[in-house]
């Protein structure tokens, strides 16, 4: 009875975060038991409320007194499916980029044994991404894959999926937006075995405004590189 | 000479806050001697600048303002170094803090009835 963890990291997201767990499918096909922990970091709008209100008895809240940024709320998603000992974890954008479709597609390799960590690329697929985002998208990954050795077509990606194996191994040291970037690190360094699939990007004004800017591509090679270099 | 006077007072009341801190047991006996020593160093180098040049030499950095930046940028850097890394454990610390405080009191939504 495989059951799966869906960890939506959610920053000020009242305006969609109602809409985005709505369109969580209903069944899953290779999980019998779903839950969704919605990391709520710190926000001060009304996100908590909203998620509290949602009606859907598979929702868990979690709240962050402080905000930590995505890899704080990433990490405390983890240690929620780490500590209630869940077969499979998926990581889930809060502001309704992804297709909820695609969530049974990261699945399908954890499900099937052959993967312990799974990337949904959205340049496999090549579908609704601008222009200007799949060159920031592509440095990044390039970047990265030079960094950490381990190359993923888009290691920024929002939806991944994990086995109980990396949910185990896993531990996250960075705390904003490079935690995509050290993702891949902790994949390559924990030997785990890594498979991408193709996945539709869904945008709109909303979540390009609060998606990564191009600005932020230098600012997360930027803290990446102090990273490394504090772990030496 | 104004430059000399400007030093001279704020050197004056660096030290007088740093004795403060030590009577007060803000500040370590170890902290006390560091900063006395350069601020002395820092009186040295402004009321007799010639000194300087004699420490230069002796390390084999030309003239005496030459070592003098080459030694600030070098304690800078490394002050720049050990923040960034005391910042960083504190972070973590922190997220470690509210993420055991999230977990604590997570909440299970509630069916809604219709």
């Amino acid at each position: 009875m495989p059951s799966l963890c869906i960890i939506i990291p959610a920053f000020n997201e009242a305006g969609v975060i109602a809409a985005t767990l709505a369109r969580i499918p209903a069944a899953i096909d290779g999980a019998d038991q779903v839950v969704i922990a919605v990391v709520d970091d710190g926000s001060s709008d009304a996100t908590a409320e909203i998620v509290r209100g949602c009606g859907d008895p598979r929702v868990v809240l979690m709240r962050h007194l402080a905000n930590r940024g995505l890899g704080g709320a990433l990490g405390t998603g983890l240690a929620y499916a780490k500590l209630h000992g869940f077969d499979y974890a998926i990581t889930y954008d809060a502001d309704g980029q992804h297709a909820p479709e695609d969530i049974a597609v990261v699945l399908g390799p954890l499900a099937a044994g052959t993967a312990d960590a799974v990337i949904g690329s959205r340049m496999l697929s090549g579908e609704g991404m601008p222009f200007r985002r799949t060159l920031g998208n592509w440095g990044l990954s390039f970047i990265t894959s030079l960094m950490f050795g381990l190359h993923s077509t888009d290691s920024q990606s929002g939806l991944r999926g994990f086995s109980r194996r990396a949910i185990e191994g896993i531990t996250l040291r960075t705390d904003r937006m490079e935690v995509s970037s050290e993702f891949i690190k902790q994949i390559h360094d924990l030997r785990l075995r890594y498979a991408e699939v193709p996945i539709r990007a869904i945008y709109t004004d909303y979540s390009l405004a609060k998606g990564q800017r191009s600005v932020n591509v230098v600012s997360i090679l930027l803290r990446l590189l102090v990273h490394a270099l504090m772990e030496k | 000479m104004v430059i000399k006077a400007v030093t001279f007072l704020f050197a004056l009341f660096a030290v007088l806050r740093l004795v403060g801190r030590f009577r007060r047991k803000q500040a370590l006996f170890f902290e006390l001697c560091f900063w006395l020593l350069i601020w002395s160093g820092i009186a040295v180098v402004v009321f007799v600048p010639q000194k300087t040049d004699q420490f230069a030499q002796m390390i084999g950095v030309g003239t005496g303002v030459n070592a003098l930046t080459f030694i600030a940028i070098t304690g800078l850097l490394y002050a720049a170094w050990r923040l960034t890394a005391r910042v960083q454990q504190l972070e973590r610390d922190l997220t470690r803090m509210v993420r055991a405080q999230a977990l604590a009191s997570a909440e299970h939504v509630q069916l809604k009835s219709p």
